[in-house]
């Protein structure tokens, strides 16, 4: 009897350690998602665009601007653009312009839809393809990098790869947080192949799955081909 | 006899009297094991308390944890919505106003101030958890109207004026930004009552649908009609409409498609050619897979002008044994050999033992940036394992590229304190689709390598690409 009531005991303590246990697990997956690792850009790609203290720097360099490289477009710094402007013939209203920026060698035409992807980016790719496609083709794969991609450049959808992937609901493995695996060699290939072009859908916006699609809407999007399991369309 | 009844009785005394001894025993037994028992019971009984009071503790973490998490996405889809609906009304104001601005630096302004409301609805759109088929019409046109902003500032900065059309177009524009505005104040009204939550309002039914989804269902282009808007930008309606160029010619048949693969582009007997499906898009193909000694490349074949679009393969993994130039001779070798001519390398990457080298027409010197061909060739088997032609295809054609103004006028543009590595004629492409004859000027300064194309034309800086690296890869951006 008593080893009986020892049994159950050691049972019941069992079972609280594997409450507790499966609630530490739980805390801890979640500090493991919070410091998931991302590659450190090594130049962000809005390095060259023309912000104040650009400006600045490269006005005091030249002896146009003698106060602080402080990023604040105040009178100094409005007078030295405007004697920058006034030594190269160039209209004196203190504002850097696709004109003045260009004599300053500063670049200001980055447009919000821009291909400038960082190593950042290639993760984010590798991510998305390894948790929306692991199990395709390797052509499968590079088109949903495609998908991505073409999402970026096209007006319907946000600017940057990180806001078309976490865009709320866009994607199944960012909802059941898939998105958190680790992607394999095949994966950044992959996400290499589509920022270097590839496409095999030739534009496509849209994928899905016809056997578990939900949404009806999708069907009303134009079918441009299917590879595996996975239909692209426009 | 006495004796034997004597006897008899005793027995049956002794037996009674066995009977009680043993009920007794029992009886103390019994009262004994319930002693016993009671050590036990108690055991359970705080073992119950304890796994109750873990368990109740365990469901108040999560419970709590969840709704700390409820909390903090509340405040991020609050504040985003907000900020959303208070930078639509900016821009209402700001579009509103904007045909009746008779200036270059109030209209520069204003259209400054455009994209920047524009940006934040963006920002805040792309949080929001709306489904697509009632987000892609508003993100669109918020988009486009950021890109026309940015476009028409090009155009007075560039000392042009803003014709009729042009400004009025604003006014198309502020009738569709006052429908948005009028559905968001409807929306707000109703958030006002009651206890509205995001959180709750986000969750998805069975079609898709929620109800932040339904409250944007107002703005989808079969409820307003938005106006087309063609500029040089990335986000031009006049992107929609592409034209396919470079392909020309009768459709050819599947079979013809495999004969040409297997005789032109993967030669020999040993490539096994099964075709896959067919591609309606832009561009149409027929998709084939090829086994070559092994392995698998998908292959795309347009079905007009029988032109190589694609071919795509991973590296498997190997030391590099040949150089760059050498895979830039093989890649250049094999364009040619299906039929892509005067291709020229313009651009190499390596990365992980795999060369990514970019291809161009270069006729009478100038490159043609807009037909730009990638070939992707592994250095470890020197395989080619990779082939893109779709810019080919869109954009290759016939072209008389002028130069009227020369590289030394052109160069006046770039200012002072840069050192020249390299000049070159080019024709280049521009965000809406425009194409235009450039000088490519491959500069040096105190930063970087730059890589300015002047307007071989206007000698305006058509586009500056600075040579960054990225985890050891050089790229152009």
């Amino acid at each position: 009897m008593k080893k009986k009531i020892l049994i159950a005991f050691l049972l019941l303590l069992t079972g609280v350690m594997s409450v507790f246990g499966f609630a530490a697990f739980n805390n801890s997956v979640k500090l493991e998602e919070k410091s998931t690792p991302t590659i450190a850009t090594l130049e962000p790609a809005y390095a060259v665009t023309a912000d104040t203290k650009e400006v600045q720097t490269r006005l005091k360099k030249w002896g146009y601007y003698t106060g602080n490289v402080d990023g604040i477009n105040g009178p100094k710094t409005i007078a030295a653009v405007k004697a920058f402007q006034k030594k190269y013939g160039l209209t004196q209203d203190g504002i850097v312009g696709p004109l003045t920026a260009a004599k300053m060698g500063i670049n200001l035409n980055q447009s919000s839809s821009s291909s400038n992807y960082s190593s950042n980016d290639r993760y984010l790719l590798a991510k998305v393809i390894y948790a929306e496609a692991r199990g395709e083709s390797y052509t499968g794969q590079v088109a949903i990098g495609a998908v991505v991609l073409n999402r970026v450049e096209d007006s319907r959808f946000p600017n940057t790869i990180a806001g078309v992937i976490y865009q709320p609901w866009a994607f199944t493995a960012v909802n059941d947080g898939q998105i958190n695996l680790e992607p394999n060699q095949t994966a950044y290939q992959a996400a290499d192949d589509a920022l270097n072009g590839w496409d095999p859908t030739y534009g496509c916006v849209y994928y899905y799955n016809p056997e578990t699609a939900t949404s009806s809407w999708i069907w009303t999007t134009t079918t441009v081909t299917q590879i595996g399991k996975h239909v692209f369309a426009v | 006899m006495d004796k034997e009844k004597i006897t008899s009785v005793d027995y049956e005394k002794e037996k009674e009297q066995n009977k009680s001894n043993v009920n007794k025993d029992k009886e103390t037994k019994k009262k004994s094991n319930a002693q016993k028992a009671i050590p036990g019971l108690i055991v359970a009984i705080v073992s119950l308390l304890i796994i109750l009071t873990c368990v109740i503790i365990a469901y108040y973490q999560v419970y709590n944890s969840s709704k700390q998490n409820a909390n903090v996405l509340e405040g991020v889809y609050a504040s985003s919505y907000y900020s959303m609906v208070d930078n639509v009304n900016n821009l209402h104001v700001d579009v509103s106003k904007f045909s009746t601005l008779s200036t270059k630096q109030s209209k520069l302004n204003t259209l400054q101030d455009i994209m920047g409301d524009c940006n934040y609805i963006l920002a805040g759109l792309s949080v929001l958890p709306i489904d697509e088929a009632n987000s892609v019409s508003a993100i669109k046109f918020f988009n486009q109207v950021s890109g026309l902003s940015e476009a028409y500032m090009q155009k007075l900065n560039n000392g042009e004026e803003l014709t009729q059309e042009e400004t009025l177009m604003f006014d198309k524009i502020s009738l569709v930004v006052g429908k948005i505005k009028t559905n968001f104040n409807k929306q707000n009204a109703g958030m006002y009552e009651g206890n509205f939550s995001f959180v709750d309002a986000s969750i998805f039914d069975d079609s898709g649908m929620n109800e932040l989804s339904l409250g944007m269902g107002d703005m989808t282009s079969e409820s307003i009609d938005y106006p087309a808007m063609i500029f040089d930008g990335p986000f031009s309606t006049a992107l929609e409409t592409q034209e396919v160029k470079g392909l020309v010619g009768e459709e050819i048949s599947v079979e013809y498609a495999q004969n040409y693969l297997k005789n032109t582009v993967f030669e020999g007997e040993n490539a096994k050619i099964t075709y896959l499906r067919e591609t309606n898009g832009d561009i149409s193909t027929y998709d084939f897979e090829v086994n070559l000694d092994g392995k698998d490349y998908d292959v795309q074949v347009s079905k007009v002008g029988s032109l190589v679009i694609t071919i795509s393969s991973f590296a498997e993994n190997g030391d590099a044994v040949m150089s760059g130039e050498k895979a830039i001779e093989i890649a250049e070798k094999f364009a040619n050999k299906i039929g892509f001519e005067s291709m020229k390398s313009v651009w190499l990457e390596i990365h992980d033992n795999v060369a990514y080298i970019n291809l161009a027409p270069v006729i009478d010197d100038v490159i043609y940036y807009p037909d730009l061909v990638k070939v992707k060739v592994d250095l470890a088997s020197q395989q080619i394992i990779g082939f893109e032609a779709v810019n080919y295809a869109f954009n290759h054609t016939q072209r008389e590229p002028e130069f009227n103004l020369t590289i030394s006028e052109c160069e006046e543009v770039l200012g002072f304190d840069y050192n020249i590595l390299k000049t070159s004629k080019t024709v280049i492409r521009l965000d809406g689709g425009r194409e235009i004859s450039a000088y490519e000027f491959m500069c040096e300064r105190i930063d970087g390598i730059y890589f300015y194309y002047i307007d071989a034309n206007t000698g305006e800086v058509a586009r500056t690409m600075k040579l960054v690296s990225v985890e050891g890869v050089e790229k152009l951006v």
